[in-house]
């Protein structure tokens, strides 16, 4: 019965065009850290889509955009981990069928990726939503559930591996 | 983080297929749409079955064997109290019993022996002290005349003993141990 109902609210709120609309507003910087997380296409577009699903059956209330936006990266990096867990992901960044990238973009962003898998995933997901997406670590720390403090020293620690592998300053 | 490796990174888009995937993930009727319904059909038929299990064990411990004398339970009287029946009947003249059981129950009889009949009147043991028997049954009890007569009933792991003995009046009474 209860599905039933879901369903039926499903139908009535959500169409289409709603969902194109907030496909568009979240969806790039959901795949992007998604891929992040776990390093392949494949599974970055199941976590997205999974989200999207996920949205659909629950529709939560948001109170405004921001509120809106936390939701959708906290759900993707949530369901991203699930995926790593599940599937023993080991994170090996392949992008050749997924962009159209010019060449020294692309090569880019192999060494970025390359260096990303070599972070424990709790160094890599902060240092995405921080330095890569633009999030504040107040809203890192939001998106991740966690506290202030504990982004801080996790952004610190991921900054100075990083640098070592991509040899360069941060 | 260089800017290089940030502009690099924000140049990455999700594939047009995905974003066609989600659109027809709204278009599909609800009744037939998503993964997580399939999750939670899961989830609650994992609950059904383990219900199930549950209920099928409360269920099947509750049919211990049950004796049977006079339409009396005797199995579910208290222990050492005594159920008195057959008034007036020699302490030699066979003691009919029902045993109510699914499940593979042991017999047992000290002073006296016993007839086993299936409940369609068919003998299947003659004057044995003790037998295994797997469902309902008649026993039919010959006491000794000059010995307390005890019936040892096993079943389900639940033994439980019954004790005959006949007053000067020739009443019976079997008391559960």
């Amino acid at each position: 019965m209860r599905l039933l109902d879901v369903g039926a609210k499903m139908k009535q709120q959500f169409s289409p065009s709603a969902t194109a609309l907030l496909y568009d507003r979240h969806a790039a910087q959901m795949y992007r850290t998604a891929l992040a997380v776990l390093g392949n296409t494949q599974d970055a577009e199941d976590a997205v889509q999974d989200v999207f699903i996920s949205y659909m059956r629950t529709l939560p209330q948001f109170t405004d955009e921001n509120h809106e936006k936390a939701w959708f990266l906290r759900s993707v990096v949530n369901r991203s981990r699930d995926l790593l867990r599940r599937r023993s992901i080991r994170s090996h960044f392949s992008l050749e069928e997924a962009t159209d990238l010019p060449a020294d973009t692309k090569e880019d962003v192999s060494a970025l990726f390359e260096a990303l898998s070599q972070l424990p995933e709790k160094y890599r997901t902060v240092l995405v939503l921080h330095a890569l997406e633009g999030f504040s670590v107040e809203e890192t720390a939001n998106i991740l559930n966690a506290g202030v403090s504990a982004v801080k020293m996790r952004l610190a620690r991921a900054r100075e591996k990083m640098k070592i592998l991509l040899k360069e300053e941060i | 983080m260089s800017q290089r490796y940030a502009d690099a990174y924000r140049s990455i888009l999700p594939p047009d297929s995905l974003r066609e995937k989600v659109l027809s993930t709204s278009d599909v009727p609800a009744t037939q749409n998503n993964k997580g319904r399939i999750v939670m059909f899961r989830r609650f038929a994992c609950l059904a079955a383990c219900l199930a299990v549950v209920a099928a064990g409360v269920f099947v411990s509750g049919q211990k064997p049950q004796l049977q004398v006079n339409n009396e339970i005797l199995s579910s009287v208290p222990a050492a109290a005594s159920v008195p029946f057959a008034a007036r009947r020699s302490m030699t003249q066979p003691v009919g019993l029902v045993l109510t059981t699914d499940s593979r129950t042991e017999l047992s009889v000290q002073g006296g022996t016993m007839n086993i009949f299936s409940t369609d009147t068919q003998l299947l043991f003659e004057n044995v002290t003790q037998c295994e028997v797997d469902a309902d049954c008649i026993i039919l009890l010959q006491p000794d005349a000059a010995n307390n007569t005890v019936l040892q009933v096993n079943g389900r792991g639940l033994p439980a003993a019954y004790t005959l003995f006949a007053d000067e009046n020739g009443n019976y009474t079997l008391t559960r141990e």
